[in-house]
């Protein structure tokens, strides 16, 4: 390799350092703020810990997109889950089958009876969401993390953009592409943290 | 098909048929199917139990205080028949089967067993509620996740207040569900350290009343349409009084209809607002359609009369706008001290410059530093505020508008303690404790370890003025407690400093009660809290000759001391002492030596023959004492001084056993005791068949007695020349 030739490699490497230096600065300072005490958002009662993109990425166990197919609501001990059949079609987070099964605490039985958690988002057939899903309990049972945080309607405004809607609200609507990058930002630094562990 | 099912459908059923019942309190939880809502069958008396254990974050039992004055707040609601009962018995708050049906429990999940909190779910509490078809509530549980938070009851940054925490579940408890009032304590969210959720707001009240009703009250109905003359469903309209604070909220029904109940005569100002933000449909369970396509609607001012029922009509409410104040990203209520002029930052939609905000108390000025589109810079000039409660602020530019419901507490400031006297305390309570400070306010309780003091209550704090107030402490464990002073808003005031409570000694019982100057008196002090390093004054001194047997038994060999009556005290390292009287006197101490015969009938009457040292004419002789105390015994009859060191006694009737005796100068009080000294035989039994010893008999039993007083004297000379 000619002199000029590596002094414009070692150019080209100063470049990106340059540019590496503030994305790393900027990961690592992510990094740090999510392994804060995570008080800087409200609770629910259901109560949680309010949060934005980055607070979901870091606690979820999945984050995926898909169509709700069924819903079942079901006895248990001591207990009454309703069980969701989550037809998948984009994994942002975790592993799992094209059909993946979550079960949630709370619902209503056949008899009319039931067990209300105040909080725990409902989940209708055929709507389309984007979930972040907590790993299971002791009981098997998952929740969106956040409650309703984690749960957000896919929905497209007049124009055919892609939104993601807070289920009931006209005013707190996300652009898809936009807070996709965002969660894609927080999964990655997420994967360096864990990484780093 | 079973009957519970048969039930449920029947439920539907009529359900489809009648109108769908309008929300007619702060919003309830209903029943998903058939929009019923979920209520207690007995509300006067829905029983909780609060888990003993509590939280390993916070010292053991103080979670109680917090607990019930979260009970407090909503049975303090009047002209409502709602009450929580709490069930103190160890035994049911000892209990960990939470999920037992007719338990209603409040308890902290440390281990995630309960499988409610899944990890990382950001879960802090949660309300289990579980219903019949008829919407009657069959069991309810409180868990707060311990295992991912960390909960304080002493106002520490980044934890979660449990008695703010607590107020909100029970409100789920009771059957409510999330309120749309952004100060409520049924608002949704809460953070870290936040304590205004600790006291009701007026709508969780009038929320209570409605729900559980002690009298009708006036109601406001109405109707809110669309232009297009479509009924506006789940709208949230609110009533103000004349002060601007927003007391009573409903949601409309699937007609467009509304109504708001239980109200008292007065001047309300309506309006009719989406529910998008901070609160929004998604934070309500499941079963009501909440449409949000309108911005805020004046309603109106009513006047209404006690008893009366009025009908505002139907109203059309405002085109749509992307106006919006108030994200469920922020904290709420935002809190403004009345007598000060603070700046805070909202966030919303919509923003800009053009925009005016006004806030719904006349005498809370507001008004905008910077228009910022997702954010407004506000400055908020409370200095002419004369109450405390809830705000909105509305946002408008032209017709549009958005109101933030309840976004502002007005609250005075904190209360201040400055001084707390005395600064210790015995964990058996009893001591008059004085609080003084500023900013204390009828309505306030005051918090220390264990037990919360409300003012007025039986056992309670007295306000003496403004500035002071009094309590009697309750008994409570050892250690450093805060003091802390709770505001009816739920702002508290703490104590810099920290009342030290620790086990003080207790004297149960002391004996002898007096000892020969001389020194040498061997004294028993039984009682309590007796701890390592306990030390023992008399006439302000320190004995040395003190061994602690136990935490409830000591035991002294007397120093010399000035004769006469002087105060004996026990001191634990650090607490004030206990104290008795003791009596130093000029004559040396009696000494019981032995007893012959040592043994004769139950029956009694047997002559026996107490040998010792310094027996003088008024003394008195007991049979069966305490050995520790010298209390209890039967008297011996006819005692006789035959000579110092000899009293001839006939014994009482006793019980059979080997007995103390004592004997006593009544005169001085200096006593002598012999353990099992005399052993009573049953019936049948005649003391070896010489009940009767003469004195001048030289039979084995007094030869035993002599052997004894002889080593009795030994030990004697010992002991004297050690002190």
């Amino acid at each position: 390799m000619s002199l000029k030739s590596r002094k414009a490699l070692f150019r080209s490497a100063s470049r990106m350092k340059r540019a590496l230096v503030p994305l790393l600065a900027g990961l690592l300072l992510q990094t740090w703020l999510l392994s804060r005490p995570a008080l800087e958002t409200p609770l629910q009662a259901g109560t949680s810990v309010p949060m934005e993109w980055t607070g979901l990425a870091d606690r979820c166990e999945h984050a995926l997109e898909g169509r709700v197919q069924s819903v079942r609501v079901q006895r248990v001990a001591g207990a009454v889950e309703t069980e969701v059949t989550l037809q998948v079609f984009r994994r942002h987070q975790g592993t799992g089958p094209a059909q993946q099964l979550i079960r949630i605490p709370g619902g209503q039985l056949a008899d009319g009876s039931g067990l209300l958690v105040p909080g725990m988002p409902r989940f209708v057939e055929g709507e389309e969401l984007l979930l972040f899903l907590s790993p299971e309990s002791s009981r098997g049972w998952r929740v969106p993390v956040g409650l309703d945080q984690g749960f957000w309607k896919l929905t497209r405004d007049a124009a055919g953009r892609r939104l993601l809607e807070r289920p009931g609200s006209k005013r707190i609507r996300e652009d898809y592409e936009e807070a996709m990058l965002k969660v894609t930002q927080a999964l990655t630094a997420r994967r360096i943290r864990e990484s780093g562990r | 098909m079973s009957f519970g099912r048969r039930a449920a459908w029947l439920m539907t059923l009529l359900s489809a048929l009648l109108p769908a019942p309008s929300a007619s309190a702060d919003v309830r939880l209903i029943h998903p199917g058939n929009g019923l809502p979920l209520r207690w069958s007995q509300p006067s008396s829905v029983s909780v139990v609060f888990q003993a254990l509590g939280c390993s974050d916070l010292v053991p039992l103080t979670h109680l205080p917090a607990l019930r004055g979260a009970v407090r707040a909503w049975n303090g609601v009047e002209q409502s028949s709602f009450q929580l009962v709490e069930n103190t018995s160890p035994n049911q708050m000892a209990r960990t089967d939470w999920g037992s049906n007719a338990l209603h429990m409040v308890l902290f999940d440390e281990q995630g067993s309960s499988g409610y909190f899944p990890a990382g779910s950001g879960l802090v509490a949660l309300t289990l509620v579980w219903y019949g078809s008829s919407g009657v509530i069959s069991d309810a549980d409180i868990l707060f996740n311990a295992r991912d938070h960390e909960f304080s009851v002493t106002g520490e940054a980044w934890k979660f207040d449990v008695q703010d925490v607590a107020t909100h579940e029970l409100g789920h408890l009771a059957g409510f569900d999330h309120s749309g009032i952004a100060g409520s304590t049924m608002y949704p969210y809460v953070h870290g350290a936040e304590q205004l959720h600790r006291s009701l707001a007026a709508n969780d009240r009038h929320g209570l009343c409605v729900a559980y009703p002690l009298n009708a009250g006036s109601s406001l109905e109405g109707r809110l349409v669309r232009g297009s003359g479509s009924a506006v469903k789940g709208a949230h309209v609110v009533a103000r009084d004349a002060a601007g604070e927003p007391l009573a909220s409903t949601l409309s029904n699937s007609s467009g209809e509304w109504s708001l109940q239980g109200l008292e005569a007065g001047t309300y100002t309506l309006y009719a607002t989406p529910l998008d933000q901070p609160v929004g449909a998604v934070n309500l369970g499941p079963g009501r359609v909440i449409q949000t396509d309108f911005s805020t609607t004046p309603l109106g001012a009513h006047v209404l009369g006690s008893g009366d029922s009025l009908q505002t009509g139907t109203r059309t409410v405002r085109a749509d706008a992307a106006l919006l104040l108030g994200r469920s990203m922020e904290q709420f209520p935002k809190r403004v001290t009345r007598g000060e002029i603070q700046t805070l930052t909202i966030y919303g939609a919509g923003l800009t410059e053009g925009c005016m905000i006004a806030c719904s108390d006349p005498l809370v000025s507001v008004s905008a530093l910077a228009w910022n589109t997702t954010h407004v810079q506000l400055r908020i000039d409370a200095t002419q505020a004369t109450r405390d409660g809830l705000c909105d602020l509305t946002v408008t530019q032209g017709e549009s508008a958005h109101t933030l419901v309840g976004g502002l507490e007005l609250t005075p400031a904190d209360p201040v303690i400055s001084a707390v006297s005395p600064a210790s305390a015995s964990t058996a309570g009893g001591q008059t404790l004085t609080i003084t400070g500023t900013g204390l306010r009828s309505g306030l309780r005051v918090v220390i370890g264990e037990h919360e003091y409300a003012l007025g209550e039986a056992g309670g704090a007295a306000l003496i003025n403004a500035t002071t107030l009094t309590l009697v402490l309750k008994p409570m464990q050892a250690g450093s407690h805060p003091v802390v002073v709770i505001d009816p808003t739920g702002v508290e005031g703490r104590w810099s400093g920290q009342l030290l409570v620790e086990a003080m000694p207790r004297i149960d019982a002391l004996f002898p009660q007096a000892g020969w100057a001389g020194g040498g008196t061997e004294l028993t002090l039984r009682g309590a809290n007796f701890e390592p390093g306990v030390r023992v004054l008399i006439g302000g001194i320190e004995q040395s000759e003190l061994t602690r047997e136990h935490s409830g038994l000591l035991r002294v060999i007397t120093m010399a001391g000035v004769a006469g009556q002087q105060t004996l005290e026990v001191l634990n390292p650090g607490v004030s002492p206990a104290s008795a009287g003791f009596t130093y006197t000029n004559s040396i101490d009696p000494q019981l030596l032995a007893v012959s015969p040592a043994s004769g009938p139950s029956s009694g009457g047997s002559t026996v023959f107490l040998h010792g040292e310094n027996f003088r004419s008024g003394c008195t002789v007991r049979f069966g004492v305490d050995p520790v105390t010298g209390l209890g015994g039967k008297p011996a009859a006819a005692t006789i001084v035959r000579e110092t060191g000899l009293l001839e006694v006939l014994t009482p009737a006793h019980s059979s056993g080997a007995q103390s005796v004592l004997v006593l100068d009544e005169r001085t009080g200096q006593a002598t005791l012999l353990t099992s000294a005399y052993t009573y035989h049953g019936s049948g039994t005649s003391g070896g068949g010489c009940s009767v010893v003469p004195y001048s008999s030289a039979g084995p039993g007094a030869g035993l007695g002599w052997l004894l007083a002889l080593l009795g004297l030994l030990l004697r000379t010992r002991r004297a020349r050690t002190a």
